[in-house]
């Protein structure tokens, strides 16, 4: 049986795996039930808002709030939410598809979850996006972001953080309906996120030497959940401490000896397809370069606000210096000895495009090739052409 | 035919008894019809290469049917995109769009028509019409993209094995339509193709194809609004696959004519002759003033100071090129540093260029810039530092590449929420940090009571433009848009007391000017994203061929910027600063997004504009985006918004102007 979409792929993953990991299945059922659960426990009184869901949990969960991040939405996109932000919002279809996706599921889902958290250093996209939300009765938060890059002088960096500093303990007077935050929870937070981000760092580096145990897209799914737990954080920790324990034991251990190591950068994409040929064709993505890196954790030895101020200011890897980023990529080379760099980016994103160029020109030196995916957003199997082109990419670094 | 065998029996009577033709050059098809006595002439030819023979042939062949000659005529309407080449000496005619020609056309055609979806070889439009005149009320065509167009459908038919007409028979013998998710006609073959050798059948492909047209028309027709009753007009009208997939998604039928709808644009441009064979009525913009403004010294100034800047001969320490309009050039000026806004509106050459390295999907404004540089433009390599203040993700990348591979630049953060207390006390810092930036560049100290010097000069010269800008407020402007522009750009290409030198000189003309006489122009802003230094395609339809005015430019290379003076009740110069640049006119990134709506609004209103005309670069997220919340503002305000994503590529300047004429012709109707 072959998936056509991302919810099928999950199931068939989570057959296949049951087999050698306990810890698999529960990740991928984790992944597949994220929103579904969330806007369930919304329903039913719970706190929940949209959010980006790559820095911002520990706020959220501290505010007994269950983070629901929009990128996760990707997998349950379907072609009519494109068309309901082209008919409806008369968005240009050469926008990003990833926004004109979000915007027209948040549009088809607006009698659920109508609460977000925005955070205004995301891209003008989403910035305007929000925008058109408020008309639909969506009640937005908006966090007043300030840029840095590798340049920025520290006396400016300090204003920055405390800036943001000020711009959190606002978000937790929305979150907490107008009540002040609770900074031991929030402590307790990012005390659990390190946590969490450690064992996943670990698995992350055991996987370099058993890097068929868990596929791409998993891995995937395991550094985007470390940020939000997938809105469940013990069950979520439980998860990942299963796939430590197997990676640890050793146990299933496929020879590995034909892989071709790779790197993941830009967007973190939703499309089933190419993780799956990917997979298929003998690669293995084994380093990520992504907005929601792995590397960074809180400094749990400052005020818990401010901790979270300097940790999101460097959370960024793939944006503020180009030079920076590509060093970061060519780190994650050499730590999983990729042969090949993978860049996803979503089709009309103005972000991505000047990195993908900028990082090609640095990894020509290393010799080290790029394959561009041009994503765009909408869940379904992988078309010809896109296998044609993983698979020759793979052949060429076999 | 008699006219009652054609037109809607309500209307047989209305059609004013003349002789007349009218001619539909289209891009593939060339349609005309000549009216005389209750008859209908119609012929259709393929569209020759020479347009005006194609038009002569035309004209040949209803003269023979009908057994009359040339003098016979009492006048001639020709439309469509080659009706511009349409040449008749010895015979009154005018030139009228295709979209007024299709109204009034499907008007004649049907019962109550509202709707018209026209879809020919090269573009699709949606029109609205009064179903008692037949007058345009609003349009939309679709931009430079065969998606949803004839070219589209016959395309992917040849690939099926089959022509526009047929392929729409075999669609309906569908019982699964496939999905087709390319709306570019090349991958959109390549999914077909993958469709066949995967064992789908040719009538669901044919099927989903339809569909694919269909819901990128849709799209048109949301813009406008969707009010029964349809009549659908054009090339692909004969095509039963398209009808059904529209009659799909509207949900209800779409009206039938009694002759073939591929006629309709010519039918409707032979009823305008009828007209104006009566009333002699034409549609005149020209204007009758006598003044013209002259800004050749401050053009010459201008480029003296550019070359200069070239040269690094300003005489002072360093060269400092920035982004965008919300970076304070009283503290740049306060500083040792020569400064120029980047502005320029590049090359093909230096577009190219710039894409190499944001790709495709950057506006050309941005790949302008990075043209410059990789061009090695003079103007360009003459720079030491570039600063930019945060404002979209374009500039900022821009901003990042110039850094990476060219010479320094600096992103420093813009707040984006104007009215936030925390957000203005960062943005002083953020000033202040600006300022200590330059003084490191250049190893001198700024002084604050400098930059409190500037402020003066600076708002001294805002005051001066908005008092020029005033001058357009008269029924018959005294200053073109162009020139307007070109003094707008000058406050960021000169130095302030030049500038100032300059505005005066213009100023003293204005003053001395009584007021014009004259008809009035059709009067309209133009809103929206930059219009860069040398982006003259729109301004030059508007004012140069068509004959219209644009009277005030809502955007940041126009008036918008200097709506409002730096205050200087504070202490802290950059209080005062951060109050005044947060305060202006907001660009599309400050939020709330509203302010921005309201401001253009209130411009619009202030300078009785009839239209506007909202100009965005492609693929700028700022602009496209906020596009629905400005319609309906505009749209309680009855003022009608012609909406054009713009590039700097040659070769549409036909499709612009049949857009921006239809647009005009609707606001002349309109009175």
């Amino acid at each position: 049986m072959e998936a056509n979409n991302q919810l099928e792929f999950i199931k068939l993953r989570q057959d296949s795996s049951k087999g050698y990991s306990k810890g698999i299945p529960k990740l991928l059922d984790l992944a597949k039930t994220y929103i579904f659960d969330a806007e369930k426990a919304y329903a039913n009184g719970k706190k929940a808002t949209w959010c980006s869901g790559v820095w911002e949990s520990p706020l959220i969960y501290a505010c007994d709030t269950i983070p629901v991040s929009h990128t996760e939405l990707g997998r349950l996109s379907n072609p009519e939410s494109l068309l309901v932000a082209e008919d409806y919002y008369q968005i240009p279809k050469d926008m990003c598809t990833m926004v004109g996706v979000l915007l027209g599921e948040w549009y088809l889902r607006k009698d659920k979850i109508n609460r977000l958290l925005g955070d205004n250093k995301s891209c003008e996209n989403f910035n305007m996006a929000w925008e058109l939300l408020k008309e639909e009765g969506f009640e937005v938060y908006r966090i007043e972001g300030a840029f840095i890059n590798g340049n920025t002088p520290k006396d400016v960096y300090e204003q920055r953080v405390k800036l943001l500093t000020e711009q959190l303990y606002g978000a937790a007077r929305w979150l907490n309906g107008g009540e002040e935050l609770d900074e031991d929870k929030l402590a307790f937070e990012i005390k659990r996120k390190n946590r969490i981000l450690r064992k996943v760092q670990r698995i992350h580096t055991l996987r370099v030497a058993n890097p068929l145990f868990l596929k791409s897209l998993e891995a995937m799914y395991m550094i985007v959940g470390a940020q939000h737990y997938f809105g469940k954080p013990e069950e979520f920790e439980e998860a990942i401490d299963d796939i430590l324990e197997e990676l640890e034991r050793d146990e299933y251990h496929p020879d590995a000896s034909h892989v071709v190591p790779l790197v993941w950068t830009g967007g973190r994409g939703q499309e089933f397809g190419i993780y799956q040929a990917i997979d298929d064709f003998g690669g293995a993505i084994l380093g990520h370069v992504l907005p929601s890196p792995l590397s960074n954790l809180y400094d749990e030895m400052i005020s818990p606000v401010e901790s979270l101020a300097r940790f999101a200011l460097g959370t960024a890897e793939t944006s503020g210096n180009l030079t920076q980023y590509a060093e970061t990529v060519k780190q994650q080379i050499d730590k999983c000895k990729g042969r090949g760099v993978l860049v996803y980016s979503y089709v009309g994103c103005s972000l991505a495009g000047v990195n993908t160029e900028y990082l090609r020109d640095y990894l020509h030196q290393y010799d080290k090739p790029l394959l561009v995916f041009d994503g765009n957003f909408q869940v379904g199997p992988p078309s010809g052409q896109l296998i044609t082109r993983v698979k020759a990419f793979l052949e060429m670094l076999s | 035919m008699k006219f009652k065998d054609v037109f809607h029996e309500n209307k047989v009577d209305r059609i004013p008894e003349k002789t007349v033709i009218g001619i539909d050059i289209g891009s593939r098809q060339s349609k005309a019809v000549l009216l005389h006595s209750g008859q209908i002439y119609t012929q259709l030819i393929p569209t020759g290469y020479f347009v005006k023979k194609t038009a002569d042939e035309l004209l040949e062949a209803l003269l023979e049917q009908s057994n009359l000659k040339r003098e016979n005529i009492d006048y001639i309407v020709g439309t469509g995109y080659g009706r511009i080449a349409l040449e008749f000496d010895e015979i009154p005619n005018k030139v009228v769009t295709e979209i007024s020609c299709h109204g009034l056309g499907a008007h004649y055609l049907g019962d109550d028509i509202h709707t018209i979806i026209d879809i020919g070889g090269q573009d699709s439009k949606v029109i609205k019409i009064d179903p008692v005149s037949g007058k345009v009320l609003d349009f939309v065509m679709n931009d430079k993209c065969a998606a949803g167009t004839g070219r589209f459908l016959e395309k992917i038919a040849g690939v099926l094995g089959y022509d526009v007409t047929r392929i729409g028979e075999v669609s309906l013998e569908s019982n699964n339509p496939a999905f087709i998710s390319s709306q570019c006609v090349v991958f959109a073959e390549s999914e077909v193709i993958s469709g066949l050798a995967s064992g789908n059948s040719v009538s669901n492909l044919a099927a989903g194809i339809h569909q694919s047209v269909a819901k990128r028309v849709n799209t048109l027709l949301n813009r406008v609004g969707i009010e029964r009753n349809v009549l659908f007009t054009g090339g692909v009208s004969n095509n039963a696959g398209i009808i059904k997939a529209f009659e799909d998604i509207l949900g209800f039928p779409v009206e039938t004519a009694k002759i073939d709808t591929v006629y309709a644009g010519a039918i409707g441009a032979a009823l305008y002759a009828a007209q104006y064979a009566v009333s002699k009525k034409e549609f005149d913009n020209a204007e009758a003033t006598t003044f013209q403004l002259d800004l050749t010294d401050l053009q010459n100034a201008v480029a003296a100071y550019q070359e200069s800047f070239t040269r690094k001969t300003t005489g002072k320490k360093k060269n400092v090129a920035y982004l965008c309009a919300y970076t304070p050039v009283e503290i740049l000026s306060a500083a040792n540093v020569a400064h120029q806004r980047l502005l320029h509106a590049g090359s093909q050459q230096e577009i190219i260029a710039g894409e190499t390295i944001t790709q495709s999907v950057f506006c050309d404004f941005t790949k302008s810039v990075l043209g410059g540089f990789i061009e090695e433009n003079p103007y360009f390599t003459a720079i030491d530092q570039v600063y930019t203040f945060y404002t979209c993700d374009c500039m900022r990348k821009t901003a990042e590449a110039i850094n990476g591979k060219f010479v320094p630049a600096s992103i420093l953060n813009l707040p984006r929420l104007r009215h936030q207390k925390s957000s203005r006390d960062y943005f002083v810092k953020e000033l202040s940090g600006f300022k200590e930036s330059l003084e490191k560049l250049t190893n001198e100290r700024i002084d604050e009571e400098e930059i409190r010097k500037y402020i003066e000069l600076y708002n001294k010269a805002k005051g001066y433009i908005r008092e020029i800008s005033e001058f357009r407020k008269k029924d018959n402007p005294l200053i073109t848009s162009t020139q307007f522009q070109q003094i707008a750009l000058s406050y960021y290409y000169l130095p302030v007391n030049d500038l100032l030198l300059q505005l005066e000189k213009l100023l003293k003309q204005l003053r001395a000017v009584k007021q014009a006489s004259g008809k009035k122009a059709v009067r309209l802003m133009i809103s929206g994203g930059i219009i860069a230094d040398g982006d003259t395609k729109i301004t030059k339809i508007v004012e140069e061929e068509i004959g219209a005015r644009i009277v005030v430019e809502d955007n940041c290379s126009g008036l918008k910027p200097f709506s409002r003076d730096l205050g200087s009740s504070s202490d802290n110069v950059f209080e005062d600063i951060a109050d005044g640049y947060l305060g202006q006119a907001p660009c599309a990134r400050m939020k709330p997004v509203g302010e921005l709506v309201e401001f253009s609004a209130n411009l619009a209103i202030d300078y009785k504009v009839d239209g506007v005309i909202f100009y965005y670069m492609k693929f700028c997220p700022c602009y496209s985006i906020i596009l629905r919340e400005y319609l309906n503002k505009f749209q309680e305000l009855n003022i009608p918004v012609l909406v054009i994503p713009g590039d700097y590529a040659k070769g549409d300047e036909g499709q612009l102007k049949t857009r921006i004429e239809a647009f005009i012709e609707v606001l002349g109707e309109r009175g």
